[in-house]
């Protein structure tokens, strides 16, 4: 019979306990501790980000100079064009570059290596609750990560349809060869590599919170995580079960989403349940990005500006709203499917309802930076480009989900400015202040002040030209995924700008090598940090650095918010740790 | 190599880089334009900062050629500028909080905690919902029963059937008897011919993939897919030649896949069609299984 | 810094009732639900859109042999609860007998499914949607079925922990409504 439900509170905190580790192997790789799975998904996703970052360096070069070989590595590369990018291969590459930064660069980095990080440490648990199922979280998107992989060397190149993968184009018949058979099962891992990830980070959170870390007392950044999780484990089903079906479609000539219309057989599958589950899945897709990276910007703006959060458990609640809302927009990407009238009307509804919350938590953000004290260190540097991409990108959302303008700039560029802003740029954004952030905790050291500065100012700048100017083209007529747009009149004027844009992408390039060296540099020799360098009063910066194997010795017991600053009942200092007891300000 | 040189080395090398590489985008654009091909009738962008004008000309979209573009266009200007001024807004806050309360100024932060200051941005919440959002979600509601709600019908509709495939546009006209799948059917690869001033009513089907209709001049698209037909309409009120674009990846040479849309007088259409029509008829040949795509008119 | 274990304090989540690993299969129960449901749910998709359903010259799924399985996955789940309680009050022949008997329904299941499957399966299922459509419902059910019947088989012969068999009957049941949900999809 289970010992479980014993009256012992340290029951579930002691109950996934597991010997520290001796070995190199059993330390390093497969490990169960949430800390080092987290670096491991770390080091990942930094590795896939800069091949999706190198292939779309190489996607704007295609645009920018069209029919010029590539510099440098062209003949490298493309042996057989004499450094030409090739028109098949444009395809696989902006193919490759969304599936990677979605599912091997940011997913990774900001769910798997800071939602393992900051989980435990910052609710006061000791570890996630299932730390074998952590691990194999990582070892599933490390198989995802080698078929991916192995799919740029398959013959026929690697998936060429599409991070959308729309069927009919994926069909064996349009596009031939393992590449995308590959694909397809590459993110069947990854999508049960985050299910797994999110089963455990739910449970997590609802069962190892220290005492009295009510939800009310849950950092910002672990909102964010926690519903992010949540929609991951609603919606990756989703997408596996349309992998599945496209798989077999695939690999054993099934029809599901192959029309009578074209098929020799007498089949009546639709290629547009596809579009129907992908986008069931696929919208919720753009929050599981976002979302963490709310939390964490919301928490970190608090912190350098040594206020509390202004209204934040309005900014939770719209987060909690937003997720719910993201469950039944995704309509909007399917205006120009021939929708029935009345869901075109519903859909734009919906959709344009998530401005209402939106708008609350952006609003919530001014407020905290308001009559603050800003410190503008690296992190808050990059979390106040968040504001402003995100800004963007969100207010460029009210054009797509309207249907009227929506049909003139569906599949255009203002598509692809418009989402890069929101989910890849605000998301990468956020992901480096979390970086910059947490680096001292996780690694001992702080990093360079003066390099991350730097490098903010050399990605936030490029980049806001690079996805404006897309706006731009796309409003200019400009659509996608076309290798060269010059064979349209109506887009030759559009050369000039795209030179530019090329040019920004080069920089922003270059510029994240500087946050790689920044990052190698300062793990080996940064300056030595203390165990509480940024002054705030979460409960991961109450354990000394570097962190012992079970975080905590005794579980902590939460007494306040995790925004406690300025109060001017506590004297001497600006900030106040959760653990902390002062008469008249916590309460038990 | 300590960080201070590594500054320093990488802000010379951005400032090299992008000398560099404006100095080659200036004689790439310079190469472009004395090709003959290439500069028609376009303006090209100048650079960086184009004059107000060149700029408005270039990134504006092509100009509108359908009876209705015009309103789409207006209600895209309003959305932009409206977005715009919340933008302003916005950037204004962040750079003016950030600049005026930050730490060297020695101010001390506000601790607003249980303070009931939501009512700027309740405020701020509802003017943004009411004057962009609900204006958008009227137009889209009136925008649909008035443009995309029920397919025009009747005598006087140019009735056009088009039917992708990899990588090019097929067009079918039902010819003088104006009955579709009959031997005086006008079937065009990649030239769509059109008169101004009717309603021109497609019905689009795709042979194997997925591919996207658009005129951007028209300023409207319409997916093309297999085995479902869609349905669009519209009403030139400009004659010209104009390039219809694929808005949907449809495999490699998807770039390549430009078809051209002809809108001529009524008369000059009229002439074409009897002509065309009876040119097939004449040639009309039941083995050509190629030729005779298409279905019949679904209402 | 960190306060002793003796302040104080309220902590919910272990009051709760649900054990972590209850709570764990939950979670992803919500998701094998989604998983199921898509599936499920493409399936009428695609049959509201198809005028004819199934096809003349399609050779529709046979109803009689999967009612009777329907019976024998539906005692079995009977028989589940039966020999779980029977567990909870330390009956362990009783245990023995119902799960024995729920493990046999359970195999019964499993051939009447396999007999309904091969006796349609004789033309290629691949040339219509409903043909591919019911074979895959009923094969991926299978697999997870297989999962489960293996669960129970492994709970007949070491049945030390009352939570592991707790969810082991969970997962049953829920392979039971599943299937029943497949099995109205396919016969309305």
């Amino acid at each position: 019979m289970s010992t479980h439900s014993s009256n012992n509170p340290q029951a579930n905190h002691d109950e996934h306990l597991h010997a520290e580790p001796t070995t190199f192997i059993s330390k390093y790789l497969i490990s169960y501790d949430h800390k080092v799975i987290a670096k491991q998904f770390l080091f990942y996703g930094i590795f896939w980000a800069f091949i999706g970052a190198f292939l779309s360096v190489l996607i704007r070069w295609c645009l920018a100079f069209p029919g010029e070989p590539f510099p440098v590595l062209g003949n490298l590369l493309f042996p057989s064009s004499n450094g030409i990018i090739p028109p098949d291969v444009y395809t696989m590459l902006f193919t490759m570059h969304g599936t990677i930064m979605i599912f091997f660069a940011i997913t990774p980095i900001l769910i798997g290596a800071f939602g393992n990080f900051c989980i435990p440490l910052m609710i006061g648990a000791r570890d996630m609750i299932f730390p074998w199922l952590n691990m194999l979280s990582f070892w599933l998107a490390m198989v995802g990560g080698v078929l991916m992989m192995a799919s740029f060397f398959v013959p026929l190149g690697a998936s060429a349809v599409g991070w959308t993968s729309y069927p009919t184009l994926a069909h064996s018949q349009w596009s031939p060869g393992m590449g995308h058979t590959l694909w397809l099962i590459s993110l069947f891992f990854m999508g049960n590599s985050s299910l797994v990830g999110a089963i455990n980070y739910i449970t997590t959170v609802i069962r190892l919170r220290a005492p009295g870390m009510t939800f009310k007392r849950l950092p910002l950044t672990i909102w964010g995580l926690f519903l992010t999780a949540i929609l991951n484990a609603l919606f990756l089903p989703v997408l596996t079960a349309a992998f599945i079906l496209l798989l077999l479609d695939r690999t054993l000539g099934t029809s599901f989403f192959l029309s009578a219309a074209i098929s020799d057989v007498g089949t009546q599958g639709d290629p547009i349940l596809y579009q129907h589950l992908f986008w069931i899945f696929g919208h919720p897709e753009v929050y599981i990005v976002i979302l963490p990276a709310w939390g964490i910007v919301s928490d970190l703006l608090s912190f350098f500006s040594r206020k509390p959060a202004f209204g934040a458990m309005k900014t939770a609640y719209s987060m909690t709203a937003i997720t719910i809302l993201s469950a039944v927009v995704y309509g909007h990407h399917m205006f120009t499917t021939g929708m029935s009238p009345l869901l075109t009307g519903a859909f734009t509804t919906l959709t344009l309802l998530i401005s209402i919350p939106s708008g609350i938590f952006f609003l919530n953000w001014l407020g905290t930076i308001w009559k603050g004290k800003i410190q503008l260190h690296t992190p808050m540097l990059f979390s106040l480009g968040v504001i402003i991409t995100f800004g963007i990108g969100g207010l460029t959302g009210l054009h797509l989900g309207a249907v009227s303008t929506n049909l003139i700039l569906h599949n255009s560029y203002f598509v692809v400015g418009h989402f890069h802003l929101t989910m890849a740029v605000a998301a990468l954004l956020g992901a480096f202040a979390a970086t910059y952030f947490w680096f001292p905790k996780m690694f001992g050291r702080m990093m360079s002040e003066k390099l991350g500065k730097i490098h903010f100012w050399f990605t936030l700048v490029p980049i806001l030209y690079i996805f404006i100017g897309q706006m731009v083209a796309g409003y200019a007529g400009m659509h996608r995924r076309i290798y060269n747009p010059y064979e349209y009149n109506y887009l030759k004027p559009l050369l000039g700008l795209n030179i530019y844009i090329g040019i920004a992408v080069f920089t922003v390039f270059f510029a994240q090598f500087l946050f790689l060296y920044n990052f190698i540099k300062s793990m080996r020799c940064g300056e030595i940090a203390d165990s509480n360098p940024w002054k705030v009063g979460t409960l991961e910066w109450t354990t000394p650095t570097p962190i012992p194997h079970h975080n905590f010795d005794t579980i902590p017991v939460v007494y306040n918010g995790p925004h406690e600053f300025s109060n001017p009942k506590v004297t001497g200092r600006d900030w106040l740790s959760q653990t902390e007891f002062v008469e008249g300000v916590s309460n038990t | 190599m300590n960080t201070k040189r590594i500054c320093r080395l990488f802000l010379l090398f951005a400032i090299v880089t992008c000398t560099i590489s404006s100095g080659w985008a200036q004689t790439q654009e310079q190469l472009h334009q004395s090709n003959p091909d290439f500069e028609k009738d376009h303006i090209h962008a100048k650079g960086i900062w184009p004059s107000p004008k060149s700029f408005v000309d270039t990134y504006s979209g092509p100009d509108v050629i359908s009876s209705d573009g015009a309103h789409f266009d207006w209600l895209f200007g309003y959305v932009t500028i409206g977005t715009f001024i919340y933008f302003m807004i916005m950037i204004i806050g962040v750079v003016y909080f950030t600049f005026a309360y930050r730490e060297k100024r020695g101010a001390k932060a506000l601790y607003t905690d249980g303070h009931k200051e939501h009512k700027v941005t309740l405020f701020f919440d509802v003017l943004f919902f009411l004057s962009l959002d609900l204006v958008l979600i009227y137009f889209s509601i009136v925008d649909t029963q008035k443009y995309f709600m029920a397919p025009p019908q009747g005598k006087e509709v140019i009735q056009v059937q088009v039917m992708p495939q990899q990588w090019l546009w097929n067009f079918r006209y039902a010819g003088n008897d104006e009955q579709f799948g009959t031997a005086d059917d006008i079937v065009t690869v990649n030239e769509m011919w059109i008169p101004k001033g009717k309603t021109v009513s497609l019905q689009i089907k795709s042979k194997d993939v997925i591919h996207g209709f658009m005129v951007p001049e028209v300023r409207r698209q319409m997916d093309a897919l297999p085995g479902t037909i869609t349905r669009m309409w519209f009403e030139p009120i400009k004659t010209g030649d104009f390039e219809i674009a694929c808005m949907h990846l449809c495999g490699t040479a998807h770039y390549k896949m430009k078809g051209f849309m002809k809108v001529v007088e009524l008369e000059d259409f009229e002439a074409w069609s009897k002509e065309m029509s009876e040119w097939s008829e004449a040639r009309y040949d039941p083995e050509d299984a190629a030729t005779h795509w298409g279905w019949n008119w679904v209402m | 810094m960190q306060s002793t274990l003796k302040t104080p304090f309220s902590h919910k989540a272990e009051n709760g009732k649900l054990s972590n690993a209850e709570l764990f299969f939950l979670v992803s129960l919500a998701s094998w639900v989604m998983l199921f449901g898509t599936l499920i749910l493409s399936f009428i998709l695609a049959r509201i859109k198809t005028p004819l359903w199934p096809p003349p010259y399609i050779e529709s799924f046979p109803l009689l042999v999967p009612s009777f399985s329907t019976l024998a996955i539906g005692l079995s789940s009977v028989f589940v609860t039966k020999g779980f309680s029977a567990y909870k009050l330390n009956k362990q022949s009783d245990f023995k007998f119902y799960w024995l008997l729920a493990i046999v329904t359970g195999l019964l299941f499993g051939t009447l499914q396999t007999i309904a499957l091969t006796k349609w399966m004789t033309f290629d299922v691949r040339e219509h949607v409903y043909s591919s459509s019911v074979a895959f419902l009923i094969l991926f059910h299978g697999v997870h079925f297989i999962l489960g019947l293996s669960g129970l088989l492994f709970k007949f012969f070491n049945p030390s922990n009352i939570q592991s068999l707790r969810l082991w009957s969970w997962f049953w049941h829920f392979l039971g409504v599943v299937w029943l949900a497949i099995f109205m999809a396919i016969a309305l």
